[in-house]
């Protein structure tokens, strides 16, 4: 499938929800032909009932190089440049995504929330195995999760979180429960959550041989404040702790790997290796200021992630929201992310390697600096002039993500969002 | 290699989180008539987009995540 026609069928299926949703929400007469009340007794009795929806297009096209890449390798000059005998392989990949949320009301107390994101992905680990297939030069994944929220008081709800995600050749399922409580005439909002994700998948080695079957399960806790400082100010803070026991390593990326010979060294694969189990946490804030005199919102978040593998990461974000007019206005961010290499990253090995020695060659995982800065330009119909306003919103947006060991990455979206 | 595992120091971080909580919502009870600033568009964010960008920074970044969902990234593959 070519990009192009990627993206015009994604474009159909996000355009197919919105005038669905549309049509149903505008025909009462429907509704009463259904056994619903709602047109005699008001809306709000009108259960269960379509709150919002939302459907957005991204699109990524990535380029550069990675040492665990096979692609193209052994390019001289610029990011390709060999370090010691071994260079960086291509990353050249493009990744279609369209997505669609909904939330439905079931009654005053229960409401759910359903996301599902499809990815199209050209080249999910390039041409590491397609030295024996062509199953990573195209590659699809969907994901389900829904949340259902029981709310007993103002003052509190529990939340239920659930869902699978299916991709060639992993099969995921996740599930957790959070629980908010609103405190100080909700001024203060505290969310505890914890997550479980369980992985179970096909683990290929680098030479293309199927070892079986391979599990990893992720835990993680996240205890989350919103807080209100002024009737212009608001402060999310995250704090979280995640841990992760199993296959951790992506089992088809391997390391080039010198075994000394004579006359001349051999350069071999050798197969990635992480430990059998990683803590990894973050703590993270936000705050976000309305300005009214200019019409505009400022927000400056910042995070901190360390593991217990040596890997530390420091991230920054600033954003800016400008009314142009009552019912446009222009999203600019720029991001700063500095992380150091985990410590057992090499871009190459030399024979002998240990067995079980962790090792790997992942650029995601070596340090590096990421820059990006982004505009979106968001279209709101419900404050637009009276021949065209309605509830919904559109928005279309660019950014740039450039890592300084060689990578980056331009992505383009496009959303809509209705509320009823 | 600094070997920071789970245990007393992530008790007394969250710990500290709670405090900081309690401290800040004695500073200010903001009523609900005076907030509709704090309801612009602009004070969110689109949780569509923001899931986009996420999955950006997590396949690419191995020190990802973490913002109220299981931290790590780097998958190694490119998506």
């Amino acid at each position: 499938m070519t990009p192009w026609r990627a993206l015009r069928s994604a474009a159909a299926f996000a355009g197919a929800l919105g005038l669905t949703a549309t049509a149903r929400a505008e025909d009462p007469a429907a509704a009463v032909a259904e056994g619903s009340y709602a047109p005699i007794l008001g809306d709000e009795l009108a259960y269960p009932r379509l709150e919002e929806l939302r459907a957005r297009v991204a699109f990524f096209l990535q380029d550069g190089q990675g040492y665990q890449s096979q692609a193209e390798p052994f390019t001289a000059g610029g990011h390709g440049a060999r370090v010691g005998p071994i260079g960086r392989g291509s990353e050249k990949a493009w990744v279609l995504e369209p997505m669609a949320y909904v939330r439905v009301r079931q009654n005053d107390e229960v409401s759910h929330e359903i996301f599902a994101p499809l990815d199209i992905v050209s080249a999910a680990s390039p041409d590491a195995l397609d030295v024996v297939s062509t199953a990573s030069r195209s590659n699809e994944s969907v994901e389900l999760s829904a949340t259902t929220t029981y709310t007993p008081s103002p003052d509190w709800d529990v939340a239920f979180r659930y869902g699978l995600h299916i991709e060639e050749p992993l099969r995921s399922i996740h599930a957790g429960p959070a629980v908010t409580l609103r405190l100080f005439e909700n001024n203060t909002v505290l969310r505890l959550a914890a997550f479980l994700v369980a992985d179970g998948f096909d683990p290929i080695t680098p030479t293309g041989f199927d070892l079986g079957f391979a599990a990893r399960t992720t835990f993680s806790v996240n205890l989350s404040l919103t807080q209100v400082l002024s009737p212009t100010t608001l402060l999310d803070a995250t704090i979280g702790t995640t841990e992760q026991w199993g296959t951790l390593e992506t089992t088809w990326n391997s390391l080039a790997t010198v075994r000394p010979g004579w006359p001349r060294p051999e350069l071999v694969r050798t197969a990635e290796l992480f430990p059998r189990s990683r803590n990894r946490d973050a703590v993270s804030a936000r705050i976000a200021q309305h300005v009214p005199a200019t019409h505009s919102t400022v927000k400056g978040s910042y995070r901190f992630y360390w593991d217990e593998d040596a890997q530390l990461a420091h991230t920054g974000e600033l954003e800016v929201d400008q009314y142009l007019v009552p019912w446009l206005y222009l999203h600019g961010h720029v991001r700063l992310h500095v992380q150091s290499g985990i410590s057992f990253f090499t871009p190459y090995l030399v024979e002998p390697v240990g067995p079980r020695a962790p090792r790997t060659s992942d650029s995601d995982l070596e340090r590096l600096v990421a820059r990006e800065g982004g505009l979106r330009l968001v279209f709101l119909r419900e404050r637009a002039p009276a021949s065209v306003r309605d509830t919904d919103s559109f928005d279309l947006g660019y950014l740039r993500y450039q890592r300084d060991n060689g990578l980056h990455v331009d992505y383009v979206s496009l959303g809509y969002g209705r509320s009823f | 290699m600094a070997h920071l595992r789970p245990g007393r120091s992530s008790v007394v971080r969250a710990l500290a989180f709670v405090a900081l909580a309690a401290t800040l919502a004695g500073c200010v009870v903001v009523p609900q008539n005076r907030r509709r600033y704090l309801a612009d568009p602009t004070m969110g964010s689109d949780p569509l987009e923001e899931h986009a960008r996420d999955k950006l920074h997590t396949a690419r970044e191995g020190a990802a995540g973490g913002n109220g969902e299981p931290a790590g990234g780097g998958c190694g593959c490119s998506n």
